[in-house]
């Protein structure tokens, strides 16, 4: 959705009022730097993506808060699951090892490995790396970066029940 | 100024005279508050500004500049303002907004302090059985004291996110939903013990899973701890008051305190314990069914 240059400039008076103030209640909970950063950057995106929600709040800082909060817990809560999933399944230890079995090999050298998607995974999820970071590192948008997470992350889970 | 708003800030003034630490801590606990629960936005409003105010006046490199994060803000994030959903949001979930005031005193009240204070116990309990015992935080060939430690640091230094699930289905069903397949619940319990609650806690470096078992007059407790990153450390033994049972190629530490049986091993990023009023073979019929679930 693009912004009309009302909320394109109510947005913008916002985020240099609040971003200071928006990143210490990141920094209080996430104590990263850069997650908190990406949270507060996440919350003005996504008030971008609801403008009206935002314009039309009795409280436009509260509704800042509120949408921060929930990034935040959203954001624990998915690096969590995406860690215990990819715990699971360690590429580097089956390579190791060398006790990897034929289904491993399998899994290691298919489409399906795609070696490069893994190690994005590991990254967001046991280095706690940022999805802008993550992107840079890549030399893509933040939104494909995303995307190749949650594609990763399907092709693990439908590996994993299989 | 209305006179609700000057009687506000005439209350929330008394952060002015609070140390920064002090007011992180009120902001964490805001953070940790359960989702029914809704927080006093001008409160945290009032709060932050406090801190930004001073970070200002004695810079500490916290804040990056905010120019700076805006030009990152438009060539980054705002492409990607189509979507709504958060970029952690690896499912369809929206994210919420929108709030209900609630009284700042909430922040200030003893209640507030329930979960660390529950956290609080149990460590306090570990490390009562382990001085009481003629275990010692050696007798594992590893630093359990520091565990502790780091254990409690986390507790009370990171924001932890909890949920308790009523009328849970079972741990494991509740372990699934964190996409935890291994194999970690006992299928069997002593006669009259059914599963009373499940409580969660999220921090970024571990999920603990505190499962309550009770029967008409006694509990048993089951926790298992999923860490971000897999386990190095092993356990050693090095006391008679300790009985090992090995299943599955597992070693499970099974010792006995005050007529309580609390067994720990470790498997995968897992750190588990049983405890509870147990025999030695009650515990190791529970260890066993562990593994025999199909």
């Amino acid at each position: 959705m693009s912004l009309d240059k009302r909320q394109n400039h109510f947005i913008e008076e916002l985020y240099i009022e609040m971003h200071d103030k928006l990143t210490v209640y990141a920094q209080s909970a996430l104590d990263d730097p850069s997650q908190a950063e990406e949270a507060v950057q996440d919350t003005f995106r996504i008030a971008c993506a609801k403008p009206d929600d935002l314009l039309s709040s009795n409280n436009p800082r509260g509704w800042l808060f509120k949408t921060l909060k929930n990034i935040i817990k959203n954001t624990l809560h998915n690096r969590a699951r995406l860690n215990n999933l990819l715990i699971s399944i360690d590429v580097d230890t089956i390579e190791d090892t060398n006790s990897a079995s034929e289904e491993n090999f399998d899994f290691l050298y298919s489409n399906i490995a795609e070696k490069e998607e893994y190690k994005l995974l590991k990254r967001i999820a046991f280095e706690k790396c940022t999805m802008l970071e993550a992107a840079q590192e890549l030399g893509i948008s933040v939104e494909a970066c995303k995307k190749r997470v949650q594609r990763a992350r399907k092709k693990l889970q439908k590996y994993l029940k299989e | 100024m209305s006179d609700s708003n000057k009687s506000n800030r005439d209350n929330y003034s008394r952060f002015d005279n609070m140390s920064t630490e002090e007011l992180e801590e009120i902001l964490r606990l805001d953070f940790q508050l359960p989702d029914d629960e809704e927080s006093d936005m001008d409160a945290i409003l009032y709060i932050t500004e406090v801190i930004e105010k001073r970070e200002k006046e004695h810079p500490t490199g916290r804040f990056t500049d905010v120019q700076t994060s805006w030009a990152s803000f438009k060539e980054n994030y705002l492409p990607y303002a189509e979507d709504s959903k958060s970029l952690y949001d690896f499912e369809d979930t929206e994210i919420q907004a929108g709030f209900t005031k609630t009284p700042f005193e909430k922040f200030l009240h003893p209640q507030r302090k329930r979960k660390t204070k529950r956290f609080a116990g149990i460590a306090a309990t570990l490390i009562v059985i382990l001085l009481t015992g003629t275990l010692t935080a050696n007798a594992f060939g590893f630093d359990l004291w520091g565990a502790v430690a780091t254990w409690t640091k986390d507790t009370f230094g990171f924001s932890t996110l909890s949920s308790r699930e009523t009328m849970p289905e079972s741990l494991q069903k509740t372990l699934e939903k964190y996409e935890i397949t291994s194999e970690l619940v006992p299928t069997w319990f002593p006669e009259g013990y059914s599963l009373e609650d499940v409580e969660v806690n999220e921090t970024p470096l571990k999920t603990t899973f505190n499962a309550t078992y009770k029967s008409i007059d006694d509990e048993i407790s089951i926790i298992i701890v999923a860490l971000s990153e897999p386990l190095t450390k092993t356990y050693e033994k090095d006391s008679d008051d300790v009985t090992v049972y090995t299943v599955n190629s597992i070693e499970h530490y099974i010792m006995t305190n005050l007529e309580r049986i609390k067994v720990v091993w470790q498997t995968e990023n897992f750190e588990c314990s049983i405890s509870g009023n147990l025999s030695v073979e009650e515990a190791e019929t529970m260890i066993d069914s562990i593994y025999e679930r199909k």
